[in-house]
């Protein structure tokens, strides 16, 4: 009988460690599930705010490098795109300003830096510059990998279909309509474009058309359609065929 | 756990208090997911209602657009007086717009509308085009109210093809079933416009949507057909702001006229792509990718640098009219210009480094298409009649002669009249013989274009 208790006694230390260690993963697994789905939620509907960051291009950014350079916070080349070099500068020039260390260009940094930062959507970004920045992700989310030229006229059949009667009458109507570009059906239109998407664009905003007109393209290698095969093809860039 | 004398799995007190622990904060667990999942739910429900939402709004807005079409076509066929009949016009120009705007939101709902938008679209141009007729003085002849009167019975036809849809929806069912149940319907019909099984006149005029631009004439191109190879010193020339190592032959596109592909590698590790026109080897365009670098040249010096680069390439009357600059790169625009007459149809445009003032692109399609020896025209007011013409509060900067290209296809002689208001910047073209405003252009982006004098 005492052995028996002085067993239990020890069982029950044992499984007090057992339960706590049990108890300890369980509370542990469920904060985790919990904190995960809040976090989740939390992230999901992420607003649209105005902010600079890795990644993030166009003529802010440049606006950006050009007034940590000046300032001799070294942002390395002005090229317009949120790199590295420019994330350190930022780091430095946020460090040197008592603000949050984070590298990334904020409404607080931006008034520090004496800029003021305007989203895709706020009117006071002209017409002109939201076209530019859709194209540029088209043309890299369509044409990344191809020549120059190529990319120029990925841009170029975007344009013509607008001036098509067959197609709508704006460039975000061209881009968006189903079907169209396979880059918008799986989401590669969300990529950041670079710097070469960007000056196709700006090319093909500007006139220059190597397609002379076409309104399709496609890679041999990978269309789907057998319809495509049916229009007139008048030039071959890269992997593209271009055609009316 | 221990067992009893019997040998019993007896359950201890911590054991116990363990698994009502678990048993409480699995089931906050449980509750938590379900709350979370029935807001995720929730959450689809609304955004399907919402984009069911869309879709009606835009189905509804585009049966008020076609309707309106049609009643304005229908008006036009007892209708005389000019003025009314041009304001049906604009009435169904603007509600095609209308239309195909909401036919382009349909169509996110997965339906190949293209042809009902091909048709709203050309009608839409057709009305535009007899509207500026009428305004310029012409009349409607009995060959465009026959047109007019097929468009009418047309667009009755699309719009009851549309009316069935409603009557799905009517009976409960989203607009989504209805358009996926009937949309095969309204695109047979649609397309039969578009493909001619469904009678609907032909719309060949001078329109921006006319399928008469099809086989556009190409005014500017003379002299005898160049062979593909041995064209290395014409591109170097071309190139000539650079040290080409090597020119590949890349292909020839067909589309509008024969012309050749080039690809010229740089000893600086660049590319540009060289497009040369089959008869009398005239550049077509020129482009290589720029890295922007921080501008050191100013807008002027660039024009020159342009300027310079165009008489090198035999281009002699070339004069730059617009510049605009964009992340260190300068667009000039270039045209062709004689007797103080900058004639805007034969422009091309040069792309500056303003870097290092290197020739990056060029742009002549328009040149091509559009060059040739016109008939010497003059102007019927004087450049002083028409600064002192009334632009509201517009503050004239400056009038010079200029030959504009015009929606018809035709090209007319105007005096450029450039000012500023608020701010900004227009150009307003005036006919040179009649003094009628027939143009207004506004700067759009004018952060940093400039008018160069």
């Amino acid at each position: 009988m005492a052995a028996n208790c002085l067993e239990r006694r020890k069982g029950d230390n044992m499984d007090k460690k057992v339960i706590i260690k049990s108890s300890i993963t369980v509370v542990l697994l469920l904060t985790t599930l919990i904190v995960g789905i809040l976090c989740f939620y939390a992230l999901k509907p992420a607003e649209e705010t105005a902010v600079l960051k890795m990644g993030s291009s166009g003529s802010q950014v440049r606006t950006l490098q050009t007034k940590l350079n000046n300032w001799g916070y070294n942002a390395g080349k002005v090229d317009g795109i949120f790199g590295s070099n420019t994330r350190e500068a930022v780091k430095r020039f946020q460090r040197k300003n008592g603000l949050a260390v984070d590298g990334i260009v904020g409404s607080k940094t931006a008034a520090a830096l004496g800029m003021t930062l305007s989203s895709g959507s706020s009117s006071n970004s002209s017409y002109n510059s939201s076209d530019t920045y859709l194209l540029a992700k088209c043309i890299y989310a369509e044409a990344r990998g191809e020549p120059y030229l190529g990319q120029v006229a990925v841009g170029a059949v975007v344009l013509n279909r607008v001036r098509s009667s067959s197609f709508p009458n704006s460039i975000s109507g061209v881009i968006y309509q189903p079907y169209a570009f396979t880059a918008v059906a799986d989401g590669q239109i969300n990529l950041e474009p670079n710097s070469s998407a960007y000056s196709a664009a700006r090319d093909a905003l500007n006139g220059w058309d190597p397609t002379n007109g076409c309104l399709y393209y496609f890679n041999p290698a990978t269309a789907t359609s057998s319809w495509i095969w049916s229009r007139q093809v008048k030039l071959t860039i890269g992997k593209h065929k271009f055609a009316i | 756990m221990l067992r009893d004398a019997s040998g019993r799995l007896v359950m201890t007190k911590g054991w116990k208090n363990f698994f009502i622990i678990s048993a409480i904060l699995l089931l906050i667990a449980i509750i938590l997911l379900s709350v979370f999942l029935g807001i995720a739910k929730s959450n689809e429900e609304k955004w399907k209602t919402n984009s069911e939402y869309n879709y009606e709004n835009a189905y509804y807005t585009l049966s008020d657009s076609l309707l309106n079409m049609e009643n304005n076509l229908s008006k036009l066929r007892v209708t005389r007086s000019d003025s009314l009949v041009n304001e049906m016009l604009i009435e169904i120009a603007m509600n095609s717009q209308t239309a195909v705007a909401n036919l382009t939101t349909l169509s996110y709902g997965g339906y190949d509308l293209s042809n009902a938008i091909k048709y709203c679209n050309q009608v839409g141009d057709y009305s535009k085009f007899l509207a500026q007729k009428l305004n310029a003085g012409s009349e409607i002849s009995e060959e465009d109210r026959k047109t007019l009167d097929g468009l009418y019975q047309s667009t009755f036809k699309l719009g009851k093809s549309l009316g069935k849809v409603k009557e799905k929806l009517v009976e409960g069912g989203r607009i989504i079933d209805g358009l996926n149940k009937l949309n095969e319907e309204f695109i047979v019909i649609a397309s039969g416009l578009v493909d001619g099984s469904i009678e609907y006149p032909s719309l060949i005029y001078d329109g921006a949507f006319s399928d008469s631009l099809i086989n556009r004439e190409v005014k500017g191109l003379s002299g005898d057909d160049i062979s593909k190879d041995g064209q290395e010193d014409k591109i170097k020339k071309i190139l000539c702001d650079y040290d080409v190592k090597s020119i590949t032959f890349i292909g020839e596109n067909t589309n509008g006229f024969d012309s050749f592909l080039y690809q010229a590698n740089m000893s600086n590790g660049q590319i540009a792509s060289i497009q040369l026109a089959k008869k009398g080897g005239a550049i077509v365009m020129w482009d290589t990718s720029f890295d922007a670098q921080e501008p050191k040249l100013t807008v002027e010096e660039g024009t020159l640098l342009a300027e310079q680069y165009m008489k090198k390439q035999g281009y002699d009357d070339m004069k730059g009219v617009y510049a605009c600059v964009t992340d260190g790169l300068l667009y000039v625009n270039m045209c062709y210009t004689k007797d103080d007459i900058i004639y805007y149809p034969d422009m091309i445009k040069v792309k500056v480094s303003l870097d290092d003032g290197k020739i990056v692109g060029f742009e002549g399609l328009n040149y091509i298409y559009n060059h040739t020896q016109r008939d010497t025209q003059s102007p019927s007011i004087t450049e002083g009649e028409v600064t002192n013409m009334d632009f509201g509060n517009m503050s004239v900067t400056s009038v010079r002669l200029a030959l504009i290209p015009m929606s018809n296809g035709k090209e007319l002689l105007t005096y450029e009249v450039y000012g500023s208001m608020d701010n900004i910047n227009f150009y307003i073209f005036v006919d040179a013989k009649t003094g009628k405003e027939v143009r207004v252009m506004q700067v759009i982006d004018s952060d940093e274009g400039e008018l160069l004098m």
